[in-house]
């Protein structure tokens, strides 16, 4: 299991929720290395202090794919705050993936 | 919070909007699979398991068989953006290049300078120029692992989950062959290089190298070989050492190259062996050859031939033995002509006096006395010892001679008369002249000298009787001639005559002759082959002295039994021949009271020449050398006929007195006297004449017989 995670929560943020996320690869694939990067950049930028981030490698353990029912590769799954949501591929377009996380731009 | 969540807590209303969720979520997956924005799909196995299908065709099991492979595999857009990488990959590019340039990922390098001449040029476009590039030379730096060789596959393909062209370079590594191959081109170079040193070298030398193999058969041979082997066209590998090489020994033997004893000898024998070489074309070259064993010539035992040419190195050789012969003969002559020189004339003082008194004592007595007999015999002894000192002196070239231009026939004319007299009846002599005229510079009586010499030689040789030649004539010499020049005569003019036109005198007879030993040594003093007693050894020497003297030179042909021939040659003179002098028959006659000045510091000599003056009617006045001959200059109301004096003296000499004389007595005829010819040379021409001289020793008569003529002359003149 791979973390990247920021240990103290934010104070000053407008929305108190904290996100955990999962993103799903599988091995060094470029999307899924494309994937990680973005997100920890948006991540970063945008929920600074109040997410935790795993990052989950279903080619070592591809029997994970099954509790977030993943089709596809790379998957980022928001499981907090509900409901939960999905965003498939490299996350690449920041805008997409912060209106499909529901966050809102600072 | 969301909107979405906002609503009443009505389930069928959450049911809806969970399941249109769930289809937007679908539609996205859908889409994103679609539009290629995912790697791989997770679906189920057989067994019930799920599994990761790479989108790529590279699961995770073809992931982990990518990385794998031992060679280092890219995959790239068609920007030359990498998108995947093996680990052997990403070890080379120290970190994963996905992402990255190909070729700023790993900067590779042509290993073949000529396949692409800049790093950049390496490949090209090749994607875009869908062009497969196989088996590419290159090699790669790496800072830790050091410099490696890879050929690089390069294989523009469809990327099928891109839908777009990319391209796959693999590289194998080739490090270890290629440096085996590098290690063998460095061995193969060098070879080559050493090759062809050894062929420039051998190509060049003036040696003849011939190369055999074992079996004694030509290997190898270089172009100096085949020059002195006569041939034009490279002598065929394969034949044999025998066929090919004709060595013969300075003794005239065939020589046969052998290994064997230079093996014991370790080489010694084998080298610097001297020969003559004949060559297919049967020219004749003299030789320094060495013949060495080869080992490991490709594991067989051959041999080396090295031949080298010598003719140069001989004749040099030989022109050095003559050069020392030459100057070993000028010194020995120097040593004679010295010591000749030297005893002559105390010697010729000596017998001058002996001889002297013996004519005054024998005119004083009566022929029928006893004592009148033995005065003859001390004579002819003074005689003998006088003719002596001159043989010793024309050798060593230091006698009188009164060269004169003439004709060289005359000389045999006058000799013919005599020559009867010294042969015996059963020689038959044949006198062949030269019909032209022989004009050369010449002392008629010391030349007939020589040729009595040689016609009393050649009688001797023909002790049975025989036939002699004489003949003259005229011979051109145009390049050096060395022939006939045997002994001291090639010592000293071993380099032949020098060109020109020669008259000459040949004397042949039909004797028993010489060998090369009895002409070696032919004109050394006292070397004789006659019994004891019966020869002085100084004939021939006299002769080639005298002959020398005259510029002349001598040739001799002869062998055992095959007789000799003397030939005598003389340089001819383009002056006219002045005419014989007719002979004046001196008659001692009175002086008449002339006044004559005698100066000489040998006391008896000047007394006995006193005494012949004063006996003969003469005024005398004598002095000791010059300052006294000055001293007792009488005045001019006693004029003076005559000054005779010796050149060299105590005090003054004869030449001083001379020079004085010409300044304060103008005109005044001198007569000098000395026992050495080089003497004569020194003598200061007077009036533009020649000076008279007369050579020590003589007799009364003669020297009355020259005085008479000086003051004829002088008679005549005025």
């Amino acid at each position: 299991m791979e973390y990247a995670s920021t240990e103290t929560p934010a104070a000053a943020g407008q929305n108190d929720d904290i996100f955990l996320l999962k993103l799903y690869v599988a091995g060094q694939t470029p999307r899924s290395v494309a994937a990680i990067e973005n997100l920890n950049k948006i991540c970063e930028v945008h929920l600074r202090g109040r997410y935790k981030l795993e990052v989950v490698d279903l080619a070592r353990n591809p029997n994970q794919a099954r509790t977030d029912k993943i089709l596809a590769i790379p998957t980022l799954v928001r499981s907090l705050p509900t409901p939960i949501m999905r965003i498939i591929g490299d996350l690449s377009d920041e805008d997409q993936v912060l209106m499909g996380l529901n966050i809102r731009r600072l | 919070m969301p909107a979405r969540l906002d609503g009443p807590p009505d389930e069928s209303a959450d049911k809806v909007a969970s399941l249109q969720r769930r289809l937007s979520e679908a539609e996205a997956t859908l889409d994103a699979i679609r539009t290629g924005a995912v790697d791989a799909l997770v679906v189920s196995s057989p067994h019930g398991d799920d599994v990761i299908r790479n989108i790529m065709d590279l699961g995770s099991l073809g992931d982990s068989l990518f990385n794998q492979v031992a060679q280092p595999i890219f995959i790239m857009d068609e920007s030359y953006r990498i998108l995947r990488s093996n680990r052997p990959a990403q070890k080379l590019c120290d970190g994963n290049p996905v992402g990255s340039i190909f070729s700023d990922a790993i900067r590779l390098h042509p290993a073949v300078a000529e396949a692409a001449p800049g790093s950049d040029d390496l490949m090209g476009d090749w994607i875009r120029d869908h062009r497969h590039i196989s088996a590419l030379d290159v090699f790669h730096d790496h800072p830790i692992t050091g410099t490696r060789f890879y050929l690089l596959d390069a294989n523009p393909v469809m990327l099928s989950w891109e839908g777009s062209p990319g391209g796959i370079v693999t590289l194998m590594d080739i490090t270890e062959r290629k440096l085996a191959e590098i290690r063998m081109a460095v061995k193969g170079g060098q070879l080559r290089q050493q090759f062809n040193l050894m062929k420039s070298i051998s190509d060049n030398i003036a040696e003849g190298l011939v190369l055999f193999d074992e079996d004694r058969k030509v290997i190898f041979q270089n172009p100096s070989a085949l020059r002195l082997l006569g041939v034009s066209q490279p002598v065929l590998p394969g034949t044999d050492l025998s066929e090919i090489i004709r060595i013969e020994s300075d003794a005239g033997e065939a020589v046969m190259l052998s290994l064997e004893r230079q093996e014991v000898k370790e080489n010694a024998e084998a080298a610097n062996q001297r020969g003559i070489l004949t060559g297919l074309d049967g020219k004749r070259t003299p030789i320094q050859y060495s013949y060495y064993p080869i080992k490991d010539l490709e594991e067989s035992r051959g041999s080396l031939l090295v031949v080298s040419d010598i003719s140069d190195r001989l004749s040099s050789e030989r022109q050095l033995l003559l050069s020392r012969e030459k100057q070993q003969q000028s010194q020995k002559m120097e040593a004679i002509g010295r010591l000749a020189g030297g005893i002559a004339h105390d010697f010729n003082n000596l017998l001058l006096v002996i001889l002297g008194f013996t004519d005054l004592s024998l005119i004083e007595l009566h022929p029928d006395t006893s004592l009148h007999g033995q005065l003859i015999e001390v004579k002819k002894a003074g005689e003998k010892a006088a003719a002596l000192t001159g043989q010793l002196l024309a050798y060593s070239r230091k006698q009188v001679l009164a060269p004169n231009v003439r004709q060289v026939n005359d000389v045999i004319l006058d000799l013919q008369k005599m020559i009867g007299r010294l042969l015996d009846e059963n020689i038959r002599v044949q006198i062949n002249l030269a019909p032209e005229s022989l004009s050369a510079e010449i002392d008629p009586a010391k030349l007939q000298q020589v040729l009595v010499n040689l016609i009393l030689n050649a009688r001797d040789a023909m002790p049975g009787g025989g036939s002699l030649w004489i003949r003259s004539g005229k011979m051109e010499a145009r390049s050096r001639d060395t022939s006939g020049m045997v002994g001291e005569i090639r010592k000293e003019s071993g380099d032949g005559l020098p060109p020109g036109n020669y008259a000459y005198l040949e004397i042949e007879d039909t004797g028993h002759g010489m060998d090369d030993s009895v002409l070696e040594r032919l004109f050394e003093p006292f070397f004789t082959t006659k019994e004891f007693g019966k020869g002085s050894g100084l004939g021939l020497s006299t002769a080639y002295g005298i002959v020398r003297q005259l510029g002349g030179f001598f040739q001799v042909f002869s062998a055992v039994g095959k007789g000799s021939t003397f030939k005598v040659i003389l340089p001819l003179s383009n002056r006219k021949a002045s005419p014989e002098p007719i002979p004046t028959v001196a008659k001692v006659s009175h002086g008449k009271g002339k006044r004559i000045m005698l100066v000489e510091d040998e006391d008896v000599v000047r007394k006995f020449l006193a005494r012949v003056l004063k006996d003969n009617g003469y005024h005398v006045i004598e002095a000791v050398n010059g300052e006294d001959a000055l001293e007792k200059m009488p005045g001019s109301d006693q004029p003076l006929d005559l000054v005779v004096t010796d050149l060299i003296m105590n005090g003054m000499g004869g030449i001083e007195l001379a020079g004085e004389l010409a300044r304060i007595r103008p005109g005044m005829e001198i007569l000098f006297m000395s026992g050495y010819s080089e003497d004569q040379h020194k003598l200061p021409l007077l009036g533009g004449e020649n000076p008279h001289f007369v050579a020590k020793p003589f007799g009364a008569a003669e020297f009355l017989a020259k005085l008479k003529a000086i003051l004829d002359r002088k008679m005549q003149v005025r």
